[in-house]
């Protein structure tokens, strides 16, 4: 426990000098959530087209659509907003210099995916999540109490896949210096997300489960709102975490042993 | 001449470096053309028409738009800010090139690698699904979706370049890089989704705008879904911006080599 006190203590620090960055740029900053803003509305209203002539998409009517969108996006920038660190990661061991966080009293995963945190993301998501809650309350998605305890817990964990499939880039960054395009695969896959993963055909939604498990960081925590959520989903969503979780600190430990510190 | 063409020589070989970089960039343009086809696919299960699309034409948009990507915005040029911002341009105003042609043969061995290899992931993409597509034969909209591709491919280049600019005033060149050619382009442009299943007001404040006639407007030509008064407009307006965007570039440059300083270099 004082560990992780410890290791939240050099978070923060390190977050308040990326912050520190990051607002030396207004206009920079400006662009940043502006994109995000439009990306965001303009998939709003491609929403609300689609629905307005199908009426409901895999038997979710427009409402529940919309939460669907709404979790996808808040699952999305929390990742971007924690493990940001991963996109710069491919420099640090392009130049050796990932070597100087290794002799730093903190976990070997910890530069990398948590080496910068992006407040730009933490500007975007809190009205986000706020909306979020905001439209769940008002238009009578949540079930129960109960059902708010569990898509926080199913949230949490798909925020726990999302860290070990970035610790699982990462590993790959080490051994083969590729990144950029396996995080760029993984978001073409998530952004599938946007919409109900019901919709599309078994295959598909098998490598949405147990490949890149989208499903399990969008669809099952919005679903449990929704009263939805079957046990069998809940228990496979934990356990796939366990293996994700498990798996990528074992790849993690294995790829530091195959670092070769190659430019220093 | 040759010099340009060894340079695009040059660039071509450098995708080979990293390899599996290179593969996984090519895996990663098969993803995002098959997660956009799934996506359609699932979308229009069970109907025949929507949103004012049959199901083979919104498949045809969305394999057409994977290939007027690799013709359009397979680009070097988005570089340019960056290389700005270290300096690292400066060691190219002192060769005997010009910096615009320079990377203008970059962005061609671009476009060459990724239409090459687009071609064979669309005719994987086509193998697999064995999607029906539509088949343009008319002359006229064949030759104009042809000349809008071109005006398309100076377009990029040029707002490219002009967005590249920022490079000599902002220290975060990213930012808007990610909004205007990132964000814009790939949603007001009709990268993810035609932009007239949208209210029409959308589609009438986007017309405004140079992004709709890199991506949106060639495809909607190919299909043949717009007027031939309407082709005629736009390939008026993608010249338009293209001249206008050529001359702001001109300004814009010459401003900005006025105070750049070359950091870093």
């Amino acid at each position: 426990m004082k560990e992780i006190k410890r290791l939240v203590k050099v978070w923060l620090l390190m977050s308040r000098m990326a912050m520190q960055t990051q607002i030396t740029s207004f206009l920079a900053a400006l662009f940043f959530i502006l994109g995000k803003v439009v990306r965001f509305v303009m998939f709003y209203f491609l929403i609300f087209t689609v629905l307005k002539q199908t009426n409901n998409l895999a038997g979710y009517n427009t409402t529940q659509v919309i939460f669907f969108f709404l979790i996808f996006n808040l699952s999305d920038i929390v990742a971007q907003f924690l493990f940001r660190g991963v996109y710069v990661f491919r420099p640090l061991v392009l130049k050796g210099d990932f070597d100087l966080h290794l002799l730093q009293p903190k976990p070997s995963f910890f530069q990398p995916i948590f080496g910068r945190t992006d407040i730009l993301d933490f500007v975007v998501l809190v009205p986000l999540a706020f909306y979020s809650v905001f439209y769940a309350a008002s238009n009578g998605i949540a079930g129960s109490f109960a059902s708010w305890i569990l898509f926080f817990a199913l949230f949490i964990n798909g925020i726990l896949i999302s860290f070990s499939f970035h610790l699982f880039v990462c590993s790959i960054g080490i051994l083969t210096l590729a990144v950029d395009f396996i995080m760029e695969i993984y978001r073409d896959f998530f952004n599938l997300a946007r919409f109900p993963t019901d919709i599309y055909s078994n295959f598909t939604r098998i490598i949405l489960t147990f490949v890149f498990p989208v499903v399990l960081m969008v669809t099952v925590p919005a679903k449990a709102l929704m009263g939805l959520l079957s046990w069998y989903w809940l228990a496979l969503s934990f356990l796939i975490t366990v293996i994700f979780v498990f798996g990528s600190f074992k790849f993690w430990k294995y790829s530091l042993t195959k670092y070769s510190s190659a430019s220093n | 001449m040759h010099k340009y063409f060894l340079v695009g020589k040059i660039n071509l070989q450098r995708h080979f470096v990293y390899r599996l970089n290179f593969v996984l960039w090519r895996v990663r343009n098969l993803v995002l053309m098959v997660s956009l086809f799934v996506f359609w696919k699932a979308i229009f299960k069970g109907q025949d028409e929507l949103l004012g699309y049959r199901e083979a034409q919104i498949l045809t948009y969305t394999l057409g738009i994977a290939l007027i990507r690799s013709i359009v915005l397979a680009s070097k040029s988005a570089d340019l800010a960056g290389n700005i911002k270290s300096g690292a341009i400066a060691s190219w105003f002192l060769k005997p090139v010009g910096i615009f042609k320079l990377w203008f043969s970059m962005d061609m061995a671009d476009k060459i690698l990724n239409i090459f290899f687009t071609i064979f992931e669309l005719l994987l993409v086509v193998f697999i699904f064995k999607p029906e597509l539509v088949f343009q034969t008319n002359l006229f909209y064949l030759a104009s979706f042809g000349v809008l591709l071109c005006l398309a491919a100076a377009l990029f280049f040029l707002l490219s370049l002009f967005f590249s600019a920022s490079g000599f005033w902002l220290t975060d060149v990213w930012a808007p890089n990610f909004l205007f050619m990132v964000v814009l382009l790939q949603i007001a442009g009709g990268g993810f989704f035609p932009l007239d299943i949208l209210p029409p007001l959308f589609l009438k404040i986007i017309k405004f705008t140079p992004f709709p006639y890199m991506l949106y407007y060639p495809m909607k030509v190919y299909l043949g879904q717009i007027s031939k008064p309407e082709v005629i407009t736009s390939l008026l307006i993608s010249c338009f911006w293209v001249f206008g965007i050529y001359f702001l570039v001109k300004i814009i440059w010459k401003k900005g080599l006025e105070n750049y300083d070359a950091p870093g270099s």
